[in-house]
């Protein structure tokens, strides 16, 4: 997926020397990616395409002034992070405790079907998997999301991220490690590995 | 989860952690295949099927997108050809340089427009004025600030409700410093004009000029009042009958001042005395001023005063 931003050339640069086909190409390659990315950060599905929408609109409006300093996979996530705060910031949403299904935006996420084209089996297993993500602290679940799903280096999510390199593994750490924890309760079935692989791993975590 | 949990899950790594996070970041990246990450892998699995959206959702997006692309190109192609044009051409500069202050101006004047009128100050003016004065010297208007206090505020409101913004206030009193004439002749001034009371005096000022200005005083609010005869009659007939008397006192040389023999004149003119000069012709105040001793150092003001009133008089 990420390859594929190098292959396209910067569709940012592309747009604001004046072509705006790259960055078409470019928004119908990766909506998917920022919907994803929304929506596992707690965003309901509808919400997440608005976001997406919202990202490419702020990447449109700055591109005039864009200088491809960073890869422009880090600008991007670092643009759809602060999307997702000032969205959160605007709808006065603060995550603080853990809440129950029905006031939890992240619990209510993780109850939501994917879309439809996806198979039943998978389906139960990502609203599981959601579940256990927003068990997750926000700082802990958006360095997985960028260092597990987006499969960015830890150095580089850091610069996204503008903190230490030490402070995005030590939050990966305990990020596995609780997610891991979860994974050995009782009342979690199909959560992913047997029990005795889990034990193994969170032994090591 | 409390913020100390935050902050404790935030401390640096020990060795073996950092090698296990590490491991996981290989994992990942794909450089080394790691078992002990199968959990992992399969809850990542599990999470990107959140990745696959509708079609109709893509273009949803994609055309938001291209519709942000189209508007950003219109601006973009406005500014620039404003920019080209007062690149062009001076006389553009300075009507776009003209047009920018104007508009900063705007406001301004819309404020200048519709903001509301000022109150007006509520103050009273306490002055003498120059005719009633005439040999004061001019000093300062006194300012009372009526804003302090309710009083001042029923004062201003009332005064407001007149349309009025300011009052100017005629006190009849002289300065101290004023000498006796001075004081006498404030006072006939206001009664002739209507704007003062005449005092009741229990004894005659032994000065003769002074006294007949008393009796002068007396007679002009008669003149003011006629129907005040019998009033005056009891409240000022000592004060004649002594006048009188001392007219004829050939000792104190009364009669032989001109302005006490036409305050006799008039005074038996007007019925009040039994006995006087009947050469009595009428009331001209400058022509009396005239008569009395030490009126000439009055002040041109003063004169003008008096003028005034004569000529008034005479209407």
């Amino acid at each position: 997926m990420k390859a594929d931003w190098e292959s396209l050339g910067d569709p940012l640069a592309a747009l604001r020397d004046g072509d705006p086909s790259v960055f078409e190409t470019f928004v119908r390659s990766e909506t998917p990616t920022f919907v994803g990315f929304f929506r596992r950060l707690g965003a309901a599905a509808d919400e997440a395409e608005d976001l997406t929408q919202e990202l490419f609109v702020r990447l449109v409006r700055g591109a005039p002034r864009y200088e491809p300093k960073d890869r422009l996979e880090a600008f991007c996530f670092r643009t759809a992070r602060n999307v997702w705060i000032d969205d959160r910031r605007a709808k006065g949403v603060r995550r603080t405790v853990r809440a129950t299904v029905d006031d939890d935006p992240l619990a209510r996420v993780a109850s939501e079907a994917p879309e439809p084209d996806v198979p039943a089996g998978d389906r139960e297993e990502a609203r599981l998997a959601l579940g256990l993500l927003a068990e997750l602290p926000d700082a802990q679940r958006l360095v997985f999301e960028l260092g597990v799903l987006q499969e960015m280096p830890y150095a580089e999510i850091a610069r996204t991220l503008d903190i230490p390199v030490g402070t995005v593994k030590s939050r990966m750490f305990h990020a596995v490690k609780r997610l891991r924890e979860l994974l050995e309760r009782p009342s979690r079935k199909g959560g992913g590995g047997s029990a005795a692989s889990n034990r193994a791993a969170n032994r090591a975590f | 989860m409390t913020d100390r949990d935050h902050i404790d899950q935030d401390r640096p790594l020990d060795p073996e952690e950092d090698a296990l996070v590490r491991a996981l970041e290989s994992h990942v990246a794909g450089g080394r295949s790691d078992e002990s990450f199968a959990d992992v892998d399969r809850l990542r699995a599990a999470l990107r099927t959140l990745d696959r959206v509708e079609r109709d959702a893509v273009e949803r997006v994609v055309d938001a997108a291209v519709d942000e692309v189209v508007l950003a190109s219109r601006r973009s192609r406005t500014i620039d050809f404003f920019a080209a044009g007062l690149r062009r051409s001076p006389l553009l500069r300075v009507l776009a340089a003209s047009l920018v202050l104007h508009l900063l101006a705007l406001p301004v004047v819309a404020y200048m427009v519709f903001a509301p009128e000022p109150e007006a100050p509520y103050r009273i003016e306490i002055e003498l004025p120059r005719d009633l004065r005439p040999a004061v010297a001019p000093r300062p208007h006194e300012e009372l600030d009526v804003e302090r206090g309710e009083a001042g505020a029923l004062l201003r409101d009332a005064l407001l409700a007149d349309g009025v913004e300011s009052v100017v206030l005629e006190p009849y009193a002289v300065p101290s410093d004023a000498s006796a004439i001075e004081r006498a002749l404030v006072r006939r001034y206001a009664t002739l004009t209507g704007r003062g009371t005449v005092e009741v005096v229990d004894e005659l000022p032994s000065d003769p000029v002074l006294a007949a200005i008393a009796v002068e005083c007396v007679l002009d609010r008669l003149a003011h009042e006629p129907g005040s005869r019998r009033e005056i009659e009891c409240s000022h007939g000592d004060l004649l009958r002594a006048f009188e008397a001392s007219a004829l006192d050939v000792n104190r040389d009364f009669a032989g001042n001109a302005a006490v023999r036409r305050a006799l004149a008039r005074a038996f003119a007007y019925g009040l005395l039994s006995s006087g000069p009947d050469d009595y012709d009428g009331l001209d105040p400058e022509a009396w001023l005239a008569e009395v001793p030490g009126s000439d150092e009055l002040d041109e003001s003063a004169r003008l005063a008096w003028a005034r009133l004569a000529e008034t008089l005479r209407r």
